[in-house]
């Protein structure tokens, strides 16, 4: 039987927890209403064991028993929104005789709420059965408690909120919790439930709703593996339903991925006559073979950058506009070269090229590429045989594709800006167009810029204003989202060179992002092979206005930023990242970013960051922290691109901790060509 | 209706493009060009409206297209997989010692070691390589066979599955293969492994060349039908 999801979006029965953790690497959403109260939440399968939850959470009502009866400020209508994290961990699996046994706390940081531990199992018994029962603390423990095991809870100070409250775990009073899940059929299943939340507040004092039983009834229908969706009947006096989306990011949903067959590899004949080198002699050999590598692949999303050659070795430089898989850009380079090159060209060097850089160089024998392109298991013979090392120096005489630069290119798309978690109304958009260009002046050398244009938005300006007592970096974003339009986002010009084996480097000026123009410049230090990399990145910039022009003036604010990064594959998918240095507001601290990477290309990561700004400085939530959330279209589409979604939920963005926004940093740029992760998706060296 | 229809397929398409934008920027071509024809899009929507009907098989097309396949001179197979419904006619691509590739003017190929399927490719999940039995072996119609098959998850990782395969003659069977009728002697080869078992199939001539075969390759093709329409 699969677990199920609560209204909170825990694993669990209706509204309380089980002892059951989804599949590694699962993420669910869960969209739950209940009389007043609506929850919507996400939760990752950190590992096997571990799970997290951010959830958001909307109050009606909240107001208006209490302000009876002169409710002033549309308060009767007041809704209170409150963000909750939750951690849980499976201390026990489920054995022949033993229940699974998660231990969770809830809603740990911040106001509390719904601050809540318990530890609870879980049993299946035969195939359709399943019993839950468990101990409840904080509001878990809040109805019919038999005592207070480890004494009792102080009332938990969270001052501006953001701060973990450890002291008050399984404090206080606790209760006894649990019911039983039956599967009616595989699509249908029936839940009986026994809650020890009394929900104090929100009925007897608030009177939002009446809570008059501890039961819990509900009935949950999942036509797939994806959806699911239950209807209950709650606490005696209310209907909740309760809407959940569960994904598998490590998998496709297409499983292998489309596109077009590649050509086949065209062994050399055994014919001595065809094994001459007397071409490599010729001046316009470079030329012709770049000029036949073009045709090959047209269409292919590979283009070349440039070709060298001696009598027995080929160095191909390349760029991959389509490919998330390098090894698959790299197989499909290799099958031409074979097509094209003749015979006695033994050696095939071909070398990604990223922003003007070479970020590894895959080294092939093309006997090999011969011998295992129909061998059980190629991909596996093929890598064993092959290297990834540093880039070599281009080949004497290489010649360079002429059409790559002076080339202006353009695009007109539609996008989505979002403003979450704003109190007045908590999901804000705005929809409109983005023209974005970019002219490449020499290698490596661009000149780009966007301007976008809202065609239709609710974001609205309060005019609460900002209370940040720091420089209202971040904080009059509401500002630069009203008065923006036209806003040019972006104007730079940026320079990317390799300065040295395993070095490169990055300057770009101009207009940097919608609230800083300046000069940012950052140096990358990069083994090829290594798990690791370290850099550091210098920024002047000044605050722009808001209108989205390109005028200054309005803050008259300019700072020195900049930070020293680290950056880790800790191996097993995750991936860490830590930034010392200066801020925005020109405050000085560390950001911590731990990262899970799926190698298809999805990651779901958490950062924080802690400055010297202290948490009365930097107000509501004490410091700054967030979710990251990376999505492949391959994972839609089931064809190869490059283009990924990227979404980054901060609960609260205040002035504290904020790092300048800069395009294409350069661990970015060449990440998909660092061993590992050539590596992770080599298969794909063959499709 | 018929009108609605076509606008409502013309909105879709709006749209679809609208969201794809437009533009020289590569990764935005490359992204567009992963969305579904206009044609394709119209036959969706359409297909909301009026239920598409079978077309049925008129055997003179078939026969004309079949001579004027034999008047080219060129090999050609008949390629299907019914569970996707897939079937497009397959010519020589490439040839690699004993294995030959064969691709579609769709962008599909198979890979053939004597007849037997070895590779697929631009069907999705494809089999990317796997290690099979002679032709000869399968033609005796009696002993076992080791297969491995290799291909990738949605994760892009490699897979290794292995059955354990056993021949047996299968008796006489007159088969059609695009208009044109065959006697010919069955070998059926069935395969047992951890996760399932299956069978294959193949139909040889009374020359002993293989004239169709039911082999197969991964999850996403649970089976793939090949058949020799002109040698």
């Amino acid at each position: 039987m699969r677990p199920g999801l609560n209204l909170s979006g825990q694993t669990g029965l209706i509204d309380l927890p089980s002892g059951e953790q989804l599949a590694d690497g699962y993420l669910s959403l869960t969209h739950s209403d209940f009389g007043p109260i609506a929850r919507n939440a996400l939760r990752f399968q950190i590992t096997p064991r571990l799970s997290g939850i951010f959830r958001y959470v909307g109050l009606h009502d909240y107001e208006k028993h209490l302000c009876q009866p002169t409710c002033a400020d549309g308060k009767d209508a007041y809704t209170y929104y409150d963000r909750n994290f939750d951690i849980s961990y499976q201390i026990m699996t489920e054995g022949r005789y033993w229940p699974a046994v998660s231990i969770g706390v809830q809603d740990f940081v911040g106001t509390g709420l719904y601050s809540a531990e318990y530890m609870v199992g879980t049993k299946a018994i035969g195939p359709k059965f399943k019993v839950t029962g468990g101990v409840g603390f904080g509001r878990l423990g809040s109805d019919n408690a038999f005592g207070q095991p480890f004494g009792p809870r102080e009332k938990i100070d969270f001052g501006l909120g953001g701060t973990i409250s450890y002291k008050q775990w399984f404090q206080g009073d606790a209760a006894l919790f649990g019911g039983v899940e039956y599967q009616i059929s595989p699509k249908w299943s029936a839940k009986v439930e026994y809650s020890s939340d009394a929900y104090a507040d929100e009925s007897d004092k608030r009177k939002m709703f009446d809570r008059a039983s501890p039961m819990n009834y509900g009935l949950e229908y999942r036509p797939n593996a994806t959806f699911s969706l239950g209807v209950y009947a709650l606490y005696g006096s209310e209907i909740g339903v309760n809407l959940n989306t569960v994904l598998n990011p490590d998998q496709r949903p297409q499983g292998g991925i489309g596109g077009p067959a590649p050509l086949p590899i065209r062994p050399r004949p055994a014919d001595p006559a065809y094994w001459a080198r007397d071409w490599a002699t010729k001046a316009d050999a470079n030329d012709t073979v770049l000029r036949s590598l073009a045709v090959t692949l047209e269409d292919s999303g590979i283009v070349i950058e440039s070709v060298g050659l001696t009598a027995t070795t080929a160095q191909v430089r390349f760029r991959n506009a389509k490919y998330d898989a390098a090894a698959q850009a790299i197989g499909r380079l290799a099958r031409a070269m074979a097509f094209v090159l003749p015979a006695s060209v033994e050696h095939f060097q071909l070398v990604p090229i990223d922003h003007g850089m070479a970020g590894a160089m895959v080294v092939l024998s093309r006997a090999d590429l011969e011998r295992f392109e129909f061998a059980p298991d190629g991909a596996t013979l093929l890598r064993a045989k092959s290297q990834i090392v540093t880039p070599a120096d281009p080949l004497a005489g290489t010649k360079t594709n002429s059409e790559l630069y002076r080339h202006f290119t353009w695009s007109l798309l539609p996008y989505v800006h979002t403003r979450q978690f704003d109190p007045a109304n908590p999901l804000q958009a705005s929809l409109g167009l983005r023209l974005s260009s970019q002219y490449e002046l020499a290698r490596g050398m661009f000149l780009s810029g966007s301007v976008t244009n809202i065609l239709t938005s609710n974001i609205a300006d309060s005019g609460r204003g900002a209370n940040s007592i720091l420089p209202h970096v971040r904080s009059d974003s509401i500002l630069y989202d009203t008065q923006a339009n036209p806003d040019i986002e972006r104007l730079t010009l940026a320079y990317f060179a390799g300065l040295a084996p395993d070095v490169f480097g990055r300057v770009t000026a101009g207009y940097l992002e919608r609230g800083f123009a300046g000069i940012s410049s950052e140096i990358l230090y990069r083994p090829t092979g290594k798990l690791w990399a370290l850099g550091v990145e210098a920024n002047s910039v000044a605050q722009r206005n808001t209108n989205g022009l390109l005028g200054f003036g309005q803050y008259d604010y300019a700072v020195a930023t900049g930070h020293l990064s680290g950056y880790l594959d800790l191996g097993a998918s995750y991936h860490a990242q830590i930034d010392l240095g200066r801020y925005l507001a020109g405050d000085v601290g560390a950001t911590v970013s731990l990262t899970r990477e799926f190698e298809n290309g999805w990651s779901v990561g958490a950062f924080a960051t802690k400055t010297d700004v202290s948490a009365e400085d930097f107000g509501e939530g004490s410091f700054d922290k967030g979710i990251t959330l990376q999505i492949p279209f391959t994972w839609f589409y089931g064809k190869p691109t490059r283009a990924t979604a990227g979404m980054t939920i901060r609960p609260i963005g205040r002035d504290g901790g904020a790092k300048l926004v800069v395009d294409d940093r350069l661990y970015s740029v060449l990440r998909s060509y660092d061993q590992r992760k050539i590596d992770a998706q080599w298969g794909r060296v063959w499709k | 209706m018929e009108m609605r229809g076509k606008k409502t397929a013309a909105f879709v398409f709006a749209l679809f493009w609208l969201l794809a934008g437009c533009g020289t920027d590569p990764v935005a071509q490359e992204s567009r060009s992963n969305l579904p024809e206009r044609q394709a899009v119209a036959a969706m929507v359409s297909g909301l409206f009026v239920k598409p009907k079978p077309t049925p098989i008129d055997p003179a097309a078939v026969a004309a297209v079949r001579l004027a396949l034999e008047q080219a001179g060129q090999p050609v197979l008949l390629v299907r997989v019914p569970s996707i419904g897939y079937a497009n006619l397959f010519a020589p691509y490439g040839q690699n010692g004993a294995v030959t590739t064969w691709a579609s003017a769709s962008h599909q190929s198979i890979a053939l070691q004597g007849g037997l399927l070895v590779a697929t490719r631009g069907f999705g999940p494809d089999l990317m390589s796997a290690n099979v039995p002679t032709l000869a072996q399968v033609l005796r119609g009696a002993g076992t066979f080791r297969r491995d098959y290799f291909d990738l998850d949605g994760a892009d990782q490699n897979r290794h599955l292995r059955y354990s395969c056993t021949f047996s003659h299968a008796g006489f069977e007159r088969i059609d293969i695009f208009g044109a009728h065959y006697p010919t002697r069955k070998v059926a080869e069935f395969c047992r492994g951890p996760d399932l078992s299956f069978e294959n199939a193949y139909w040889f001539d009374a020359d002993g060349s293989l004239r169709q075969s039911a082999q197969r390759a991964v999850p996403g093709l649970p089976l793939v039908q090949i058949g020799r329409v002109v040698n």
